[in-house]
């Protein structure tokens, strides 16, 4: 962390929501005030931003002043080079663009981002969902359709953000989702997508983490009577789960957009990257009704355990479905069938 | 019609076209004022004539003398009508290609009736030779030849507003600049802003699917999705656009002619052109090192390359990956459905192309005189120049009134190009 102080000033202002910084005279102004169109603020911003090895320089600040001028396809950005902007849009914008010099992740900057037909709110350091994740959900609505089932039951471990529960429900009003996650923010986060969209009559939040014994405990009630059911007992027709894959050796070299901002529970794997996947498995064996099936994102090492895990235990009735690819041709969904 | 090409070439996307909904472009739209009171006035100038049976078979003769005096519109409209009554009653409707654009769901009963009018006029002749019933028989002749005429104005309504029935919901704006260098780039950035201020203007959602900037602020290419009840409103601004103007690059001060090309591409349905998944390489910019978790960008571009015809379309303006290939498979579809419509040479394939405003695409349509402040359409020959250039380009009211104008034209010059067709197909 090579700005840390700056990190943290970042930090502190975006939490707040406070515009001022504690040492202003640090700030690096880049922006001229008397030439301060938009034209201007991109060639220097994304200039200053390649200088300092930020990724993506040119989309990072075209993101950026999307944000403070209050639009959101960067593709109109190139519309307003020649609007200037005010004064406090100018403070706004370089306190912004502070953090990304930190190498805050864009998502988190701006505060929101879009997942297929949704923008969801994203804060610190809940999971940035990722757009391979979108394909899991497409999969999903798709083995629903097929089946074309009057209602369908659906459970998310490890909700982050809430995208994919949220995501499905706005895609089919058949859908009832339970999202859980272990983080309390996490949780809150979820429930607050949930009222900017709507859905509070399909989604079900609950505080509850999946442990390595394959049992779900929930962890603190969040609102009232809803959440004493007990998951342990619960049929589903889908259980669904983007959990933490990656390979403890992996996280180091993860970008620091990741490594520093992001909540490495959602990521780390433990040593195979399977710490989760096991118990997810297992309990799967006991939550999903006769022909529900698991959906679950892996790294691309997963699905030959996978299919070996369900050959191993074959007790649990579960039955390997298929593998499908990411558009890299990674392998990056597994789908699992629980037989009667 | 469903033709599948999928064995014989290779190809393994199937196409099914609907020949049978020739009327593609054809809107629902209200029927034209101007050409509904004219046939209406000149239906019941012309009064009562016979049309005996005989009649009914087309015949060439009359419809020789092509291009003149306005009451052979409706001798013509009138024999047309005669035809198609005598296809219904004989059954040879399906197999026939140049009436097929006629929707028998909405006109079916009419023709019904009009079979009906037409035997009762001809079985008055069969009345034999008494004064009286002769007498009874003319008065009733003169109510059926009445309701003959009514019917004949509804029946035409029906068939040139089905003409324009079902144009498509979304279309793709496609501008890109022709000849010219610079100034025509420039020229595209100044088409663009029109007809983006022209889809405000007629309430349309309206989103840019892709665009491709120069250094000078102009475009060298762009894309922009439309969907609304009004994008039948773009249908005829496919073709050629001409500038003349002293572009703010030259220094002398000279006239330039420069050109940009729009294409309107309509956006079929899934079912309309279906492509095969496995026919598809889908690129993302991700798309190199492990992806998932262990990355994060914010580029969520998509380049989609449809294998057996190496077409290759991107979008990258969504942040959501998702929504930015299904824009991108949207394009596809509408290129291939193009070049599909494109292989067809039949006739009534040519028309409905026109019709949708593909058939411009290479022909010089428009063009725009800034020293002059004139817009010319070249279609519409005398009456197509207008002296509003600058109101013109902000892509409101005066825009909608040449499409209007378009709109009338070529529909009354498809119904009429179906005429003569059928005409030299009698001889």
């Amino acid at each position: 962390m090579r700005n840390k102080p700056a990190v943290f000033a970042c930090l502190q202002c975006l939490v707040n929501n406070n515009l001022t910084l504690k040492h202003p005279e640090q700030r690096l102004f880049v922006s001229d005030i008397r030439e301060c169109t938009i034209g201007n603020v991109l060639d220097q911003w994304s200039r200053r931003f390649e200088s300092e090895g930020v990724p993506e320089p040119v989309e990072s600040i075209e993101h950026i002043v999307a944000h403070v001028i209050g639009i959101k396809k960067i593709i109109d950005v190139c519309n307003v080079r020649n609007d200037t902007l005010n004064a406090s849009q100018i403070e706004k914008l370089e306190l912004l663009c502070e953090c990304r010099l930190s190498r805050m992740p864009v998502q988190y900057i701006i505060g929101e981002w879009d997942f297929r037909d949704i923008t969801v709110k994203l804060v610190p350091p809940i999971f940035i969902p990722r757009p391979e994740t979108e394909i899991l959900v497409d999969f999903v609505l798709k083995r629903l359709n097929s089946l074309q089932a009057d209602s369908c039951e659906i459970l998310e471990i490890g909700c982050g953000s809430g995208a994919i529960s949220l995501a499905l429900a706005h895609a089919c009003k058949k859908i009832k989702c339970i999202a859980i996650d272990e983080n309390l923010h996490a949780c809150n986060l979820t429930m607050i997508n949930r009222s900017k969209l709507d859905l509070m009559e399909q989604i079900t939040v609950i505080h509850a983490t999946l442990k390595s014994d394959a049992s779900i405990e929930a962890l603190s009630n969040l609102n009232g009577a809803g959440d004493s059911r007990d998951l342990n007992s619960k049929l589903f027709d889908y259980v669904i789960s983007n959990p933490p894959y990656v390979p403890t050796k992996k996280i180091p070299e993860l970008q620091p957009e990741i490594r520093i901002y992001e909540d490495l529970r959602a990521l780390d794997g433990g040593d195979d990257g399977l710490k989760v996947i096991k118990p997810l498995l297992k309990y799967a064996a006991k939550a999903l009704k006769p022909g529900g099936r698991l959906f679950v994102e892996v790294d691309p090492t997963h699905p030959e355990y996978i299919q070996f895990f369900t050959n191993k235990y074959p007790d649990l009735n579960l039955h390997y479905v298929h593998t499908y690819k990411d558009f890299c041709n990674n392998d990056r969904f597994v789908e699992v069938l629980k037989v009667v | 019609m469903c033709s599948s090409s999928c064995q014989q070439n290779q190809l393994y996307y199937c196409i099914v076209i609907r020949i049978r909904k020739m009327s593609l472009l054809v809107r629902r739209c209200k029927f034209d004022s101007y050409w509904y009171s004219t046939f209406v006035n000149r239906l019941k100038l012309h009064k009562l004539h016979a049309w005996s049976l005989t009649n009914l078979i087309w015949t060439s003769t009359s419809f020789c003398n092509a291009h003149a005096k306005p009451n052979i519109l409706d001798d013509r409209t009138k024999k047309f009508l005669d035809y198609l009554t005598n296809e219904y009653r004989n059954k040879s409707w399906q197999s026939n290609n140049f009436i097929d654009f006629i929707d028998l769901n909405a006109s079916g009963s009419l023709f019904n009736e009009r079979v009906q009018l037409v035997e009762n006029i001809q079985n008055l002749h069969d009345l034999g030779q008494d004064v009286e019933i002769k007498k009874l028989a003319k008065e009733e002749k003169m109510l059926y030849k009445e309701q003959l005429n009514e019917l004949d104005e509804r029946l035409l309504h029906i068939i040139l507003t089905n003409m324009y029935k079902d144009f498509y919901s979304n279309i793709i704006v496609e501008i890109t600049a022709g000849v010219g260098g610079q100034e025509a780039m420039l020229f595209v950035k100044d088409l663009y802003e029109t007809y983006i201020g022209y889809a405000k203007y007629l309430d349309l959602d309206h989103e840019v699917i892709d665009i491709e900037m120069t250094d000078n602020k102009g475009i060298r290419q762009v894309s922009i999705m439309m969907s609304g009840d009004q994008v039948k409103k773009f249908q005829h601004e496919g073709g050629v656009h001409r500038v003349q103007r002293v572009p703010a690059t030259e220094r002398a001060g000279r006239v330039h002619t420069s050109t940009a090309s729009v294409a309107i591409l309509p956006v079929p349905s899934e079912i309309q052109i279906m492509i095969n998944e496995k026919d598809l390489k889908i690129e993302t910019k991700r798309s190199s090192g492990a992806g998932g978790q262990h990355v994060n960008t914010t580029d969520s571009a998509v380049r989609i390359t449809h294998l057996p015809s190496r077409l290759s379309v991107t979008c990258q303006v969504h942040r959501s990956q998702g929504k930015n290939k299904e824009m991108a498979m949207d394009k596809l579809r509408s290129i291939l459905y193009e070049q599909q419509l494109n292989k067809q040479t039949s006739f009534t394939s040519k028309l409905r192309q026109k019709q949708m405003g593909m058939g411009f695409r290479n022909e010089k349509i428009r063009t725009y005189n800034y020293n002059q402040n004139r817009v010319t359409d070249h279609r519409l020959g005398q009456n197509g120049t207008f002296y509003n250039l600058i109101e013109f380009m902000q892509g409101g009211a005066a825009l909608e009134e040449l499409e209007d104008r378009l709109y009338n034209h070529v529909r009354m010059e498809t119904l009429l190009e179906i005429i003569k067709k059928l005409e030299s197909q009698s001889k």
